[in-house]
């Protein structure tokens, strides 16, 4: 655990990142329609598990559109889980939020991963969920880690609980940040040889375009790199799950004068194979070669670019302003 | 004659700081008084519902330095709240902190937990996170068995903490408390239904506002919601928080005075996110029409000695028919604006038998001051041979039962009004009964009334133009319950038969439907 004053430094230089409309950006452009789909499919049932920071913007934003049912006179999110690290912010989210199906104070990857967190059982037990937002504040093959991440194995753990408790169809959120230089050298060289390998069948190869070979691309758009790697990965761990990965959509902005990048992907799973069936690893082959050829042709928004003109800046202001108020009204932020 | 020392053994005060609260509302309750007492506007409680993992409790007020929590945790029990005065400084709420162990009802509730507090004008905050557990485990506690207490200049220790500070804006102010790994009982108590194993069918409690919560537990008792609707019961019920709306009750005087200073003290608590006001109405809207009185206490001062004063003042409530919940039943005393246990069906051990109407009385006991020193240290109790405490039984009783000053009290006013009532009823209902009887015999919309007499000219019954006399003796043999339907039965019998059998033989008839009603 990061001591006491590290982790309020970094509270305190991000204390205005709620204001963020590249953030909003992708909640209204990127997570909202999908959002959209699980709420005409349960009847506004959606059951989301999210990491949602002390504001929870997102959980308000789905809220207020009606997609994730909330009760106000009972203040009551029947269908939300949330998990957070911080003791501070976990307080502020469940005074704040009200009733949950289930609040859970902790590191996601390590309540999923270790069976022994007294949380672990409950975690498990919530899934499935239609939508699951893990948006690490982190990067996802940190320096101080193995190239196979707690992060990834996180991801790869989510997919596998969804599977086991026979979800059909449902989307997972990824955020993670991304700085050259900063990564794993392991992992990114792993990554790097991983991308490479794809390269030698001819489709994967037409898909991934004029881009830089991987060797240059980690090096020229470290963020870009990581993006199809993170999400070549879920294509994988999806496939041996039993599903089938499309890339519904990516989003990159960057932070401190491009210093470092957020990479968003919006990733949605159709099972292909039922549980107890006897796996066809050809079939899980081809669905993830399908899956990886998407995922070259796919190309993210570059949501700086995107917020330019005062339209957008004003549109996604105006989605983000009912949120702000209500915010500032519970105390959770100063106006 | 040489003095020599009495000890205590050290598993002993642990015992005592793990288990000083009755209920888990007692504990959290503690820490809704501290935020009162530091001013804060609002205090929010999570309980992380439905699994109960979590709690967390984070208050506005004026928070504490570093330093002052440290004076704080080593020396607990010794609060010097009163000493610096009987109010607050920016609400000018009387303290309740007399005892000051509020932080450490939290042991009642978990052994590890963390302290974030922040203070106006200091531009620094800091976490504590404090572990009882070493000093509070069962083979601790028996290590400890039998061991004098070792003190440290008078202290015994019972836990340790580690502080660390961080920056924080000076215009912060705030405490924010979170427990975890909460104790077993704790949660099984939350989360069981014990009244499944008796083979009862718990109704689970879901809903939202203390409006909407008192709309479902006043059906019966809050109890049969299970622990969570108890846990929001007893801290609604007990923390300085306004009434509802339309509560108490409606009438003004003392309650008016009583409902302004709880809003004047601009104070409001949360739990799970839901508002808390006080959860009385009275009467509960599905009794609007039932009759009720309501008896106040204005302001009462009887000096106790030199140095202290009794203040007491409150209402009693009266209504015929059981009160609603149940947990309703009975006094509550409220010292400087916290109330002190439940509601005591005893009425403080009032002590004579009363039997239904301590069902249908409830009320209310501010003590503003003088009775600090007879509660006891979990807060839920008295210590019943305190003079203050004696007192106030006595006054309490004297409004009961009636003394020499207060005339008639009020178990005698509610004998002589459940008389006049059931009179008014009576009559009432033989009116309806009339007019039933006029139209059934008679036509039309005339009344025909019953009037028993000694003897009659014909078979026992007499048929007049709007009244029907009955002889004493057929009425003797049939019970009082029924005896206004027997002569309506009679009543009608004679219309249609009057013409057609004789009187001899119809007063066979009557005879023995009298023994027939007699029967039931």
């Amino acid at each position: 655990m990061p001591p006491f004053r590290e982790t309020q430094r970094q509270r305190r230089r991000g204390r205005g990142d709620f204001r963020d409309l590249k953030k909003h950006f992708v909640r209204v452009n990127g997570w909202l329609p999908i959002l959209r789909v699980h709420a005409r499919r349960t009847g506004s049932q959606v059951k989301y598990l999210t990491l949602c920071a002390k504001e929870a913007i997102d959980v308000r934003y789905f809220a207020n559109e009606g997609l994730i049912p909330r009760n106000r006179e009972a203040n009551e999110y029947p269908t939300l889980t949330f998990v957070e690290s911080d003791e501070e912010d976990y307080a502020i989210i469940a005074e704040t939020l009200g009733r949950v199906r289930l609040a859970i104070r902790g590191r996601i990857e390590t309540v999923l991963l270790d069976r022994t967190h007294a949380s672990h059982g409950e975690l498990v037990e919530s899934f499935p969920h239609d939508v699951i937002n893990l948006d690490f504040c982190g990067d996802v093959v940190p320096p101080n880690d193995h190239p196979y991440s707690t992060t990834l194995r996180c991801i790869d753990k989510t997919i596998q609980l969804e599977a086991e408790s026979q979800a059909d169809t449902w989307h997972l959120f990824v955020t993670f940040r991304a700085q050259g230089g900063r990564g794993n050298p392991e992992a990114v060289a792993e990554l790097t040889q991983v991308i490479s390998d794809n390269l030698s069948d001819d489709t994967c190869r037409a898909a991934y375009g004029g881009r830089p070979l991987p060797a240059q691309l980690q090096v020229d758009t470290f963020h870009e790199f990581l993006r199809l790697g993170v999400a070549k990965f879920i294509a994988h761990r999806a496939s041996h799950w039993g599903y089938a990965v499309v890339i519904e959509s990516s989003w990159v902005y960057g932070r401190r004068d491009a210093t470092y990048h957020i990479v968003k992907l919006v990733m949605g799973f159709t099972r292909f194979q039922r549980q107890g069936q006897l796996p066809n690893p050809g079939q899980q082959h081809g669905t993830y070669q399908d899956g990886v050829r998407a995922i070259f042709r796919s190309n993210a928004t570059d949501v700086d670019q995107r917020l330019e003109t005062a339209a957008s800046r004003a549109q996604v202001q105006r989605a983000l302003a009912p949120i702000l108020a209500e915010l500032n009204r519970l105390g959770v932020v100063d106006a | 004659m040489a003095s020599e020392p009495i000890n205590v053994a050290a598993s002993i005060i642990a015992d005592v700081s793990a288990g000083i609260y009755r209920t888990p509302a007692g504990a959290l309750k503690e820490l809704i008084s501290n935020a009162f007492d530091a001013d804060a506007t609002s205090v929010r409680v999570t309980t992380g519902w439905p699994q109960f993992k979590t709690f967390t409790c984070t208050d506005d007020g004026s928070g504490m330095t570093e330093e002052e929590f440290r004076g704080v945790m080593g020396h607990i029990g010794g609060s010097d709240k009163r000493d610096r005065g009987q109010l607050s400084p920016k609400y000018h709420r009387p303290l309740i902190g007399r005892i000051g162990i509020g932080l450490f009802s939290i042991a009642q509730v978990c052994r590890q937990f963390t302290v974030i507090s922040s203070k106006r004008g200091v531009s620094k905050k800091f976490k504590a996170a404090i572990d009882l557990e070493p000093f509070m485990l069962a083979e601790a506690r028996r290590a400890h068995l039998g061991q004098r207490v070792s003190t440290e200049q008078g202290k015994v220790r019972i836990g340790t903490f580690e502080i660390e500070e961080a920056d924080e804006e000076p215009d912060k102010q705030y405490t924010r408390i979170i427990m975890e790994a909460i104790d077993p009982g704790f949660r099984q108590r939350l989360t069981d239904f014990p009244q499944k194993r008796a083979g009862f069918t718990p109704k689970r409690f879901t809903e939202g506002s203390i409006a909407e919560f008192l709309r479902i537990v006043e059906r019966n008792t809050v109890s049969e919601h299970g622990a969570y609707a108890q846990l929001i019961w007893e801290l609604a019920a007990t923390s300085p928080v306004e009434y509802l709306p339309q509560g108490p009750a409606k009438a003004q005087g003392v309650l008016r005075a009583l409902r302004e200073r709880l809003r004047a003290y601009n104070f409001k608590a949360y739990l799970d996110g839901v508002e808390l006001r006080k959860p009385i109405r009275l009467p509960r809207p599905a009794d609007k029409s039932i009759e009720n009185r309501f008896y106040p206490i204005e302001e009462l001062t009887k000096v106790i000695s030199p140095n202290r004063r009794l203040q007491v003042q409150g209402y009693l409530y009266w209504q015929k028919g059981r009160i609603l919940p149940r947990e309703l039943q009975g006094i509550l005393v409220r010292v400087r604006n916290v109330a002190i246990g439940q509601y005591d069906p005893t009425y403080l051990g009032y002590p004579h038998h009363e039997g239904w109407k301590f069902s249908q009385l409830t009320g209310e006991l501010y003590a503003d001051d003088g009775l600090d020193q007879a509660v006891n240290i979990d807060r839920a109790s008295f210590r019943e041979s305190d003079e203050a405490f004696i007192e106030l039984q006595s006054l309490l009783f004297e409004k009961l039962k009636g003394g020499a000053d207060e005339g008639a009290g009020v178990f005698s006013n509610i004998k002589s009004e459940t008389t006049k009532i059931r009179k008014s009823d009576a009559r009432r209902v033989a009116r309806k009964q009339a007019q039933v009887l006029g139209t059934l015999v008679l036509g039309g919309k005339r009344k025909l009334e019953v009037h028993p007499v000694q003897q009659t000219r014909g078979p026992g019954i007499d048929l007049g133009r709007d009244t029907v006399e009955i002889e004493a003796d057929l009425l003797s043999n049939v019970p009082r319950k029924f005896q206004q339907l027997f002569s309506s039965v009679c009543t009608v019998l004679e219309k249609q038969l009057m013409n057609s059998l004789e009187s001899k033989k119809r007063r066979q008839l009557y005879e023995r439907l009298a023994l027939l009603f007699k029967s039931f």
